[in-house]
Parts: structure tokens; C-alpha cells; sequence
């Protein structure tokens, strides 16, 4: 690689032209072989290592590459390399309290590549954003949101929040709550929901589905139908399996109650009867109805 | 369709079509429609919702004026569409997961053989040249999970087994292969059989001289101890099944790790 490097930088020293000039065609040179190392880099590790470490590995050829033609262009401008680096310690502390949040980012960024929650393709939900993970980067990780929107989240708030990938394991469980009405038997309706998850080919077989009886709720017996299926086409699996409960549910006649109130005027009178009296057409009264 | 080819004593084989013919198969509970056109290839089907375990024939019928509204289509595209395609049975690609139906046991120092039945999968490709268009099952399995845990495992296909122990009541039909399994329990505890998972890519599929589909058998052998378990896979056709005819070479080449999980399912140590 030395050799690689001495041989391109003795053909551009070669050239008669303006320092400059000669700075240019080094950032230029550099910055075709820095891109072409980093291609080259991703074509042959391909397969053999993670998407997201595949363009890290590219990105530090790439940034490595450009650095070294980059000294050689200032050095080629006339600076001296090693004062430079010199007063580099200098430029580190002005920059460290200059860039606090960048550096913290940076930092928080190592950590996650190092703990590694996701990688690229994953289908993440950070806070209140659920989406695709389309890089990740030193700084920040960009997500694209179901409905196509591009969202940068900075490592530092990333280190700091609960991320929940959805993606990380092959199969899931789609919980559905539902209520039946009291009347209902809710043996026949666990029954009844077994069936059409033994019926649907894609909820699975194993692990088998779940009746959960939640608790006596104020207008219906709360239910959880909780069943395993792949992770792909989940949600086309959860509309199915709703709109099968709906449609079978109708056919036995099995009543998902909305909510309502009952009126009673003590344990041992009868439900208040309600009239509702017209309003007389000669009086302007406040009150046009009256109950009893 | 030629008078031979519509004559072939199986649903199988190569068929010839002229320009927007339509031909039909009717395979177990699958309606399969085939139709040629000068620049496509179209296939289309449904499925009835018949039992499992009815056992089912076929048919297949020439010259179809028109193919249902309500089935589902698959078109291929050419610029010239090939005249000769070949239908052929295939075994599941992934492995299948059989349960018993009702709770089997194995009594110590005894030996049987369970006969499974699994639904394939039609495989269609052109001649001249030869291209695998599409495959499509017979009936659509469900699926199911097999592994340690639900972090831990891989998809599968699963079916319900009634655990037939009789090579006459074997579960033959037109749109299933029957993989004779035989299980062999040594040790002095009775076995619990809860599930066996059939190693479908790794099997040979053969046509018995009366038209029935039957794989390579599978054989697991309990240990006296009762903990350790040795599993063959053959590649030679089922003793049950004369003048065997091979159909289809295993899609996959054995290895370690299917042993292992059809051990697990024996014992029933999925979760």
C-alpha cells in the first residue's frame, strides 16, 4: 500500500505545475482512489460481514485514504506537515469545547456500534418513531417512517431512549383485545376464536394461541386473543384475523358490546322510566322537558 | 394436449398446448387452470376447503372455454411462449411439522410404522427451453414454529396426523406423498410421540406402479437408556411400494443439524 501511495505521490511531485494546482490533482487523486478502495472493500467482504459493518469498514477506507492524500496536498501547498500536527493538540481543546454535543454524539455513536441494539434494514420504535433503519452512522441514525418520512435521530438521545426492535427475531405475537357481552358463554367464544386461528394458515401452529379472560369490564367481559405469526405481513395477519372475528362472531350472534350505562335509582327500586314531553307552544319556559 | 398425453395414467408429465388453449387439473382440493397464449404462459387456481384427511383423486379436462373469476392468476411473460410444459409433484421446501391428532404412544421394546401424509406442491416448467416457471401447492399449509424458543428455531409447515399404523390405511391421495416412519422405542419407558418433524427437503419422492406418491422412509431408533436417539434417512424407496418409480431426487443434501431436530420433535422438547 506504501509503495502504492509513494509511486502516485512521486507522479503527481513530477509534474510541472503550480503548488496549487498540484494540491487539487493530489485531493482529486485521492479522493477517486479513496472511493474506489471503499467499493472495492465492500465488493469483496460482501456476505462475509454485517450490512452495517460493511459500510462502516467503507466509510473508514474511504476517510483514511482522503486523509493521507489530503497531507500531501498541504504539503505539496507549501505547509509543514509536523507544526501542523504540533499545534493539532491546540486545535483538539478548542475544538472539544467547541463541539461538546458532536463529540458526545460521537461517543454515544461508538457505544452503539459496540452494543449493536439493530442493524441496517431493522425496524425499529424509538420513543413515539417506528421505522426502517436505513444508516447508521457516527453522529446520528437515519430512519424512513412507514409513511416515507426521513428521520435523523442523534446518537445521544438514542443512548439515553428505549428502542425496541421489532425486526430481531423471526416470529411475533399480535395481541387483540376484544369484549363479549356478559350474556355471551365465554367458553364457546374461546372456542369459536381458536378456530379461526386454526383455520388461518398464517397465525402458527406453535406457539399456540392465547385466551386471556382480562377482567368483568364496565360494559363487556375484556378479552386478550393474543396469536404467533411471522414477521412479515403481520399486520395483513392482525386484519384478517379481525375481520374473521367480526364476520363469525355475527354469524353465532356473539355480541361485542359498546359501552353503555345502566341507570338505577337504588338496589331495591326499579329502573327510572323516562318520558320525554313536548314543548307547549304558548309558554316560554326554560324547561321543555320534564322526567319522572 | 396429445391423445397420449391426455391418456398418461398420472396428473404428472409434459403436455403440448396450442395458442390460447386452455387445459384443467383438478389435484386433491386444487382446481388448476393452464392456459398458453402466443407471448405468456397463465396459470391460474382455487382451492376447496375440503378435509385433510379425505382421501382425494384427480382429473384433468381438455379444452376449457374460460377460467374462473375467482381464481388466483400467475402470468409469465415471453416472446415467444414455449408449446410444451411439464407438470411435476414436489415435496414441501421446508420441513413439516406432523402432530398427532390424538395423544400416541410407543410401549417399551416395541416398533411401528407411522404413515405420514403431506400435500406437494405442483412444479411447472417449460421445454425448449427448459425453465421452472412457478410451483403451487396443493393445499396451503399452515405455519408453525419449531425450536428450543421463540428466539430460537426456524418456520416450518405444519399438519395434523392421525398416526395410521397400517400400510393399508396409509393416507394416500392424489395430492399427497406418504413418508413411512419408523419408530423403534428400546428403552423401558413408553414414548410419547407429540410431534415429528419430516424432513421433507432431504427426501426422495417415488411413484408407486399404481399412481400413488410415497418419499424415502425415515427411520428413529430410541436407545435402551432412553436418551439418545439415532435417525436415518434412506434413499432407496419404502419396502411398502413395488417397482418404485423415482419422481424427484432429494431437494437438499442430508445434514447433522436435521437429526438433531427431528430428535427434539420426538420427544417433544419444543416449548
Amino acid at each position: 500500500m506504501d509503495t502504492t501511495f509513494s509511486i502516485i505521490a512521486d507522479e503527481i511531485a513530477s509534474l510541472h505545475l503550480p503548488n496549487v494546482m498540484r494540491a487539487v490533482v493530489y485531493l482529486l487523486v485521492g479522493y477517486v482512489v479513496a472511493k474506489s478502495a471503499g467499493f472495492a472493500l465492500k465488493y469483496w467482504l460482501k456476505g462475509a460481514v454485517t450490512i452495517h459493518n460493511l459500510k462502516l469498514l467503507g466509510r473508514l477506507a474511504f476517510y483514511v485514504i482522503f486523509g493521507i492524500f489530503g497531507v500531501l496536498a498541504m504539503r505539496a501547498m507549501g505547509f509543514n506537515v509536523q507544526l501542523l500536527l504540533g499545534a493539532a493538540g491546540i486545535i483538539t481543546v478548542a475544538l472539544g469545547f467547541a463541539s461538546q454535543t458532536s463529540a458526545s454524539n460521537l461517543i454515544s455513536g461508538i457505544f452503539l456500534l459496540s452494543e449493536r441494539p439493530f442493524q441496517v434494514d431493522d425496524t425499529v420504535r424509538i420513543g413515539e418513531t417506528v421505522g426502517e433503519v436505513i444508516s447508521i452512522d457516527l453522529l446520528s441514525v437515519k430512519l424512513r417512517t412507514f409513511d416515507n418520512l426521513f428521520v435523523r435521530i442523534p446518537n445521544e438521545s438514542l443512548i439515553k431512549s428505549e428502542i425496541v426492535t421489532l425486526t430481531k427475531y423471526p416470529i411475533r405475537r399480535l395481541d387483540i383485545f376484544l369484549g363479549v357481552a356478559y350474556k355471551e358463554d365465554l367458553e364457546e367464544v374461546r372456542d369459536i376464536l381458536m378456530e379461526i386461528a386454526d383455520k388461518d394458515p398464517q397465525c402458527l401452529d406453535n406457539p399456540k394461541p392465547l385466551f386471556f379472560v382480562k377482567e368483568f369490564g364496565a360494559s363487556s367481559v375484556e378479552i386478550q386473543f393474543s396469536v404467533w405469526a411471522k414477521q412479515e405481513g403481520l399486520f395483513k395477519v392482525r386484519t384478517n384475523v379481525l375481520i374473521e372475528i367480526k364476520k363469525v362472531f355475527e354469524r353465532e350472534g356473539i355480541e361485542i358490546p359498546f359501552p353503555h350505562v345502566s341507570l338505577y335509582a337504588g338496589s331495591q327500586t326499579r329502573p327510572i322510566p323516562v318520558s320525554v314531553v313536548e314543548k307547549k307552544p304558548d309558554h316560554k319556559e326554560e324547561d321543555n322537558t320534564s322526567t319522572t | 394436449m396429445s391423445e397420449a398425453e391426455f391418456d398418461s395414467p398420472t396428473w404428472w408429465g409434459e403436455y403440448s398446448f396450442e395458442v390460447d388453449q386452455i387445459h384443467s387439473w383438478k389435484i386433491g382440493p386444487i382446481k388448476l387452470y393452464i392456459q398458453m397464449r402466443a407471448n405468456e404462459w397463465l396459470f391460474a387456481f382455487r382451492r376447496e376447503d375440503v378435509s385433510a384427511d379425505v382421501k382425494l383423486g384427480w382429473n384433468r379436462t381438455m379444452n376449457v372455454d374460460s377460467i374462473p373469476r375467482d381464481c388466483e392468476l400467475e402470468r409469465y411473460a415471453f416472446k415467444e411462449a414455449p408449446r410444451r410444459i411439464k407438470l411435476t409433484p414436489m415435496l414441501a421446501s421446508k420441513q413439516v411439522i406432523t402432530r398427532p391428532t390424538t395423544p400416541f404412544h410407543l410401549m417399551p421394546g416395541e416398533q411401528v410404522t407411522v404413515y405420514a401424509g403431506t400435500p406437494v406442491w405442483v412444479k411447472i416448467e417449460t421445454l425448449e427451453p427448459k425453465t421452472k416457471l412457478t410451483s403451487i401447492s396443493t393445499r396451503r399449509l399452515s405455519d408453525t414454529w419449531f425450536g428450543k424458543s421463540t428466539t430460537e428455531g426456524e418456520l416450518c409447515y405444519s399438519t395434523k396426523t392421525k398416526c395410521r399404523i397400517r400400510v393399508e390405511e396409509a393416507p394416500i391421495s392424489a395430492n399427497r406423498a406418504v413418508t413411512p416412519v419408523r419408530i423403534t422405542n428400546l428403552s423401558s419407558d413408553k414414548l410419547e410421540l407429540k410431534e415429528i418433524s419430516l424432513p421433507m427437503p432431504y427426501l426422495t419422492l417415488f411413484k408407486s406402479s399404481d399412481g400413488h406418491l410415497w418419499t424415502s422412509p425415515v427411520s428413529i431408533i430410541r436407545d435402551k437408556v432412553g436418551n439418545k436417539i439415532t435417525v436415518g434417512i434412506s434413499k432407496t424407496p419404502p419396502k411398502e411400494v413395488e417397482h418404485a418409480e423415482l419422481i424427484a431426487e432429494a431437494q437438499k443434501k442430508e445434514k447433522s443439524h436435521v437429526m438433531k431436530d427431528v430428535i427434539s420433535a420426538v420427544f417433544g422438547e419444543t416449548f
